[in-house]
């Protein structure tokens, strides 16, 4: 059995803990996501875009601004953990592909404000995960994106749209993922590959600029996911009012 | 930050699938019912009143309407290469015209409300299996259709 300087399979709050506690670096940590990557990848098919050298930059990044803080409190909740983006979502300098080979390979300008959020909360961006085209299906067989494979059994779909999410948490590829939820996308792949699959509240976290999924009864809220521990501790990292959004958060009232 | 676990919630239960024709495993189903004991043991209560719904023919045909557009916005480099199921959805969009569609906007958030509203005065908490079926096969490459999801 191979040794790892952390149970990949460690939430990502007490992953965040352990790093500000100094006991395992963001490099060290980055490291051991990409390795099983090597390792289990090729067979589940999670990720459809990686850019390692960017995750370890933004790894070695974060362990230079370990040094440069006055104290552990100056840091962002999640700094140094690693979180894969699905790919409906822009990131900066990569491609997007939703899914679809009839998309553009090129990178793109800017990231979406839920990617820029996630970076503010100080997760470092692992690369993108698989999704259905458009996200449209709850399973991810295309031929973009190839087949994605449930870890628990690799005959099985892991479910969808968000498909490489769960398989990158279920399989310890990562610590927790970014998803997106207009119609199940995540509390399905939740529910195949036995996770917690967090759907905030609509509003929540910023849809714009956005696909079809900021229109409005179906708007997608980008979520994540983690090993089964209170969901609600990444929270804070998502759920705050967003600067620009079209529709403002309104109370629980029925009476909207 | 800790807080004091909730007591006393009312637990609504939807075990079966509001959408005629689509049954609910017998593990999905279980899945339900060890959850309900669970809460029960730890002091909530199971309400025995169903939630109400509207009729599941009115609210999917608005809500398709909506779900039909959604590849709209993605930029294509290669429209061609779209998948046929988004292909379909794609010409069925483009056959509904904008009255029809805030149409399907207005009732869906009508019918949605409502469904909250019913929630909201009966229950604190509603137990759903999550899934109708357990996670289905992947079709291999070369096969036709995909496995079958309902």
């Amino acid at each position: 059995v191979k040794r790892y300087p952390i149970d990949p399979f460690t939430p990502a709050v007490e992953l965040a803990a352990a790093i500000r506690r100094k006991e395992v670096s963001p490099v060290e940590v980055a490291d051991c996501y990409l390795e099983r990557m090597d390792e289990f990848d090729p067979r589940l098919n999670a990720f459809c875009h990686r850019a390692d050298d960017d995750v370890r930059n933004a790894a070695s990044a974060a362990a230079g601004a370990m040094v440069r803080a006055a104290s552990a409190g100056d840091l962002p909740p999640f700094h140094g953990v690693p979180l894969p983006i699905k790919d409906l979502l822009d990131v900066a300098g990569w491609p997007t592909t939703h899914g679809s080979a009839g998309a553009s390979k090129a990178p793109a300008d800017a990231s979406h404000p839920v990617v820029q959020r996630f970076a503010d909360a100080g997760f470092v961006l692992l690369g993108k995960t698989t999704t259905s085209e458009f996200g449209a299906v709850p399973f991810t067989e295309s031929g973009a994106p190839g087949i994605s494979r449930n870890p628990w059994d690799p005959g099985r779909t892991p479910g969808g749209s968000s498909s490489g999410a769960g398989v990158a948490v279920a399989a310890g590829l990562a610590p927790i993922a970014h998803a997106a939820d207009g119609g199940a996308s995540i509390r399905v792949p939740a529910s195949c590959t036995g996770l917690v699959g967090l759907k905030p509240t609509r509003a929540w976290s910023p849809t714009w600029p956005s696909t079809w999924k900021a229109l409005p009864p179906a708007a997608c809220s980008p979520a994540a996911w983690q090993t089964p521990r209170p969901p609600w501790t990444c929270s804070p990292a998502m759920i705050r009012r967003p600067g620009g959004h079209p529709r403002p958060r309104r109370g629980p009232s029925p009476a909207l | 930050m800790t807080m004091a676990p909730p007591a006393g919630l009312r637990i609504g239960v939807l075990a079966e699938s509001p959408v005629n024709g689509i049954s609910v495993d017998p593990a999905c189903a279980a899945a339900v019912h060890t959850t309900v004991r669970t809460l029960e043991s730890a002091g909530h209560h199971v309400v025995d009143t169903p939630l109400r719904l509207p009729p599941a023919g009115e609210l999917i045909a608005a809500f398709t309407t909506i779900w039909n557009v959604g590849g709209a916005g993605v930029a294509l480099a290669d429209p061609d290469r779209v998948e046929p199921h988004n292909r379909a959805l794609r010409e069925a969009a483009r056959a509904i015209d904008s009255w029809a569609y805030t149409e399907g906007v207005r009732t869906t958030q009508q019918l949605s409300r409502r469904i909250i509203e019913a929630f909201l005065t009966s229950f604190d908490l509603l137990v759903t299996p999550t899934m109708a079926c357990l996670p289905p096969h992947p079709s291999e490459p070369g096969e036709q259709a995909p496995t079958k999801i309902p």
